[in-house]
């Protein structure tokens, strides 16, 4: 368990952040997520990726807290329907930034830094090879490479 | 008539279509007709415009880990973080609880949780390959056993008495050259029992007793052993044709309830008296 929590803590924790908003509902969320899965897991296929399954509960963690302050709201506030509609889940847009950006910290130089120029900076690969002082195929091979394994980060997420 | 459209799009067509290039001809008429390639392209671009978006990845704070282990009353240690190294109070630290009886009969009511979830959720490449060098599995064990607790019926005179179920020789499996061998018997009331014997007990942490498939993505943990020799219950129910492995692992008390991946020695259950093995 805590095992699981080392390794996916942040992600979990940031994704509760960008739905929430709320540093303290994010906290709250993020130990519901570990122990719902400390409860249930017995549900745990250990062929699939770990991650893949806590951002599935992460979302449901999200949807309850949400549906929990549409009901506090409700007592304190007759009006509520006329509050603005917040994105009221944790969007895929969402999922799929932290989860990238978590799999690009994890990538180990001099991927993540290839990356983050060619994608984050977008500059040239050309640029980033004369600022690197890398020949243009070994950039390219690893913005290939890169690329390939966030792409894997977020099969995790697609199940 | 020769098919253009049958190769594959490279990454770096990939990339250069997934940041607005628009495709050629060829990768265009292949992306027709490949969901294969359109599914990686599709992540490619969530990738490269997830890149695009700043965000924010945040530690959780410690209290969060603390409320975690509030809510389930573990005693997991906070400090124990990977890397950590193997708590070495743990033997002057006999806790009750902490040593754990049967696997799987563990619950989150007992004010001391010994046992930890179930869930393998590692890669063991060491009993991997254990497995693949050809270890041969016996047949469906849970039929065997079935035929087994059907019978008896015309022994009545004599009172029951345990059945040999299966047995596996267990092979080293490191350097350590750890060996046993392990029996299972169905009990008269139908409740099985495995019995290990290992020619060494552990010099520390302890050892843990599994049931597990071959290629060890799946695995039931039994229960520990802390000497040479232990039986112990094997939930009822359990498909021994799934789990056909008997393995001994390794453990240290670091509260990591999931096989260590050091496995000692393993081997497969080949039924009582079955000499035509598969």
């Amino acid at each position: 368990m805590r095992e699981a929590y080392d390794q996916h803590g942040r992600l979990v924790f940031s994704l509760c952040m960008a739905a929430l908003s709320n540093r303290q509902d994010a906290e709250d969320a993020t130990q519901q997520v570990f122990t719902r899965a400390w409860r249930s897991r017995q549900a745990y296929d250990p062929t699939r990726p770990l991650g893949g399954w806590l951002t599935g509960i992460t979302r449901r963690v999200v949807a309850d807290t949400f549906t929990a302050r549409d009901r506090q709201r409700q007592l304190v506030d007759a009006t509520a329907g006329q509050h603005q509609r917040q994105d009221r889940q944790l969007s895929e847009q969402v999922i799929d930034r932290v989860l990238v950006h978590e799999a690009l910290d994890k990538l180990g130089p001099p991927q993540d830094e290839i990356l983050r120029m060619a994608f984050v900076q977008d500059l040239p690969q050309g640029q980033i090879a004369e600022q690197l002082g890398m020949p243009l195929g070994t950039v390219k091979s690893h913005v290939h490479r890169g690329l390939a394994r966030l792409r894997a980060a977020l099969e995790v997420n697609d199940g | 008539m020769a098919e253009t459209t049958e190769r594959h799009l490279t990454e770096d067509d990939l990339a250069s279509i997934a940041t607005g290039q628009a495709p050629g001809p060829d990768a265009a008429a292949h992306l027709r007709s490949c969901p294969g390639c359109r599914l990686d392209l599709d992540r490619t671009e969530r990738v490269v415009s997830a890149l695009a978006e700043p965000v924010t990845l945040l530690e959780p704070p410690a209290g969060v880990w603390a409320g975690i282990e509030r809510e389930l009353g573990t005693q997991q240690d906070p400090d124990a973080g990977p890397g950590a190294s193997a708590v070495p109070d743990a033997s002057a630290d006999p806790a009750p609880g902490r040593h754990g009886g049967g696997g799987t009969l563990g619950s989150d009511e007992a004010g001391t949780v010994a046992f930890m979830p179930r869930a393998p959720r590692r890669r063991w490449p060491i009993i991997t390959a254990a497995a693949a060098a050809g270890l041969v599995v016996g047949a469906a064990g849970a039929a065997v056993v079935a035929g087994l607790l059907g019978q008896g019926d015309d022994r009545q005179d004599t009172p029951p008495q345990p059945v040999a179920v299966g047995e596996a020789v267990l092979a080293p499996v490191t350097d350590r050259e750890v060996e046993g061998r392990a029996e299972m018997v169905a009990e008269p009331d139908g409740a099985l029992r495995l019995t290990v014997d290992v020619s060494e007990g552990p010099q520390e942490g302890y050892y843990e007793v599994w049931l597990r498939d071959e290629q060890a993505s799946r695995l039931i943990s039994l229960g520990t052993v802390s000497g040479q020799s232990a039986t112990l219950p094997v939930p009822a129910g359990v498909d021994l044709g799934r789990f056909p492995v008997v393995d001994v692992s390794q453990e240290e008390f670091d509260g990591d309830p999931s096989h260590s991946g050091v496995t000692l020695a393993a081997g497969p259950m080949t039924r009582s008296g079955d000499t035509t093995a598969g």
